[in-house]
């Protein structure tokens, strides 16, 4: 079984890049950054309806993936209110979960290899 | 009554019926789902509670640890507090969610001991429970 999961940690590097540039002001629109997320959820959404894996760690991106898409949402609120502290620990926490993704993520590449 | 509300899930009681009614609106964080099923024991162990029903179409992924807990944690705790006699449950149009709960069903769907049955449309469900689902909305 072929699955690229290196776009996949592309999708996740761009996401978070442009989620940084925002913070930093680089970046005005959200809809850039919700647009990688977005694929990078479509790209876990083939795994279950594409390559029909059942395995826990499909299950687990998927949840991961949620909590990032729920963060993000969270992150911008705060933002636009004028609570760019708060945003910044947001963002944190987003970190935390996408490296989670991550592990995750290398945990099934090499569980497929053996498929 | 409105038992429990947060912007993930709202259960409510209906004496009359005896009926606990679980609407969950979308993704729910792990430790947000645990808070739900205590909610739920605490329903059960303090009220006369028969019926059951859950509204699961807007619910998503359960993670695997939170699989883990519903099957070795929650249900038994659930089994000796609950007199539920039938649950009828709408199931969830997410692929990840219908896995999960695949995988529940795998482990504890032979010691249910009560009617469960899904249904498509609350409709459905709320006349196979013998209720009316106009004090659903009421």
């Amino acid at each position: 079984m072929v699955i690229d999961f290196n776009q996949a940690r592309s999708k996740h590097t761009f996401f978070r890049t442009r989620v940084r540039g925002f913070l930093l002001g680089s970046e005005a629109d959200p809809d850039t950054f919700k647009a990688y997320l977005r694929e990078l959820g479509a790209w876990v959404e083939a795994l279950a309806t594409r390559y029909h894996l059942e395995e826990d760690e499909v299950l687990e991106a998927n949840y991961l993936h949620s909590e990032m898409t729920a963060k993000t949402e969270a992150l911008i609120k705060c933002w636009d209110a004028g609570r760019e502290t708060e945003a910044r620990e947001r963002f944190q926490e987003m970190e935390t979960t996408g490296k989670e993704f991550l592990t995750i993520l290398s945990r099934l590449e090499q569980k497929t290899k053996k498929i | 009554m409105i038992f429990y509300e947060s912007e993930h899930a709202t259960m409510s009681y209906f004496e009359r019926e005896k009926l606990v009614f679980t609407v969950y609106h979308g993704f729910t964080p792990s430790d947000e789902l645990r808070r739900i099923l205590d909610a739920s024991l605490e329903l059960v162990a303090t009220k006369d509670v028969e019926l059951g029903l859950g509204d699961n179409r807007n619910m998503k992924v359960i993670r695997p640890a939170d699989q883990e807990y519903i099957n070795t944690v929650w249900f038994p705790e659930f089994l000796r507090l609950s007199k539920i006699r039938k649950s009828a449950t709408i199931e969830s149009t997410d692929v990840f969610n219908q896995m999960a709960t695949k995988n529940i069903l795998k482990v504890i769907g032979d010691r249910i001991p009560f009617e469960f049955q899904y249904f498509d449309s609350l409709e459905d469900a709320c006349a196979w429970l013998g209720i009316d689902p106009e004090i659903l909305s009421a």
